[in-house]
């Protein structure tokens, strides 16, 4: 399961995202403080 | 399709793992690819881990009737993908690798298809309307049937491509006249 916390502060190497209200996931470039949004460790995959 | 405003859908995937990084990622992460591509990964035990071949690209996933609508997937690579009946309506996916790809009785109305590579694609009833296709390589595409009123053809490689049936109309552009007998249709 993702996990979703209240955001502080942005971390290195880390990705931030919210579902939409058609539970799609969306990139949240810039999360606002306190809002409610899943924090994820970035891979990096390399080349095509 | 200059100007359409895209959101930022994740592809979410899972991916296989073997035991000792099933260990490591404990949580989904996101992969992120060269090109910018990127997909949130879900960890499931697997016979051939990714990880360990370092075989992050999403290739030939399974996508039938997915809601990709607006999702900004340019320059992913999905070649192989089975995108059958898929939502990409809206959709950026411009120079996207999509060869081979099934994308038969997809929605990609309004989608910018621009400098796609769709060789060998399947797009069989594909609903095309108002897509941009300029640039793209549709050589030996499955077209059959497919929607491509309003559709920008211009400058797209269409050598071996099959129109069998597929349908135009006045605003289509980028279409030769032989294309269009192909079609079996009248303007």
């Amino acid at each position: 399961m993702l996990h979703e916390i209240t955001f502080k502060e942005k971390k290195p190497d880390y990705f931030y995202a919210t579902r939409d209200d058609k539970g799609q996931l969306v990139a949240v470039a810039e999360p606002k403080q306190g809002e409610k949004v899943y924090e994820v460790a970035i891979v990096a995959g390399g080349r095509q | 399709m200059i100007g359409q405003k895209y959101h930022h859908v994740i592809l979410e995937l899972p991916v296989a793992l073997c035991d000792k990084h099933l260990e490591k990622h404990k949580e989904p992460f996101l992969v992120r690819m060269c090109s910018g591509m990127e997909y949130m990964a879900y960890p499931a035990k697997g016979t051939v881990c990714r990880e360990c071949h370092q075989a992050w690209n999403p290739s030939g996933v399974y996508l039938s009737r997915a809601n990709l609508s607006g999702a900004n997937l340019s320059r992913a690579n999905l070649s192989g993908a089975y995108l059958s009946r898929a939502n990409l309506s809206r959709a950026n996916l411009s120079r996207a690798n999509l060869s081979r790809a099934n994308l038969s009785g997809a929605d990609l109305s309004g989608a910018d298809l621009s400098g796609a590579n769709l060789s060998g694609a399947d797009l069989s009833r594909a609903y095309l309307s108002g897509a941009n296709l300029s640039g793209a390589n549709l050589s030996r595409a499955y077209l059959s049937g497919a929607y491509l009123s309003g559709a920008n053809l211009s400058r797209a490689y269409l050598s071996g491509a099959d129109l069998f049936r597929a349908n135009y109309d006045k605003n289509t552009k980028g279409l030769t006249v032989e294309q269009k007998k192909v079609m079996g249709m009248k303007e």
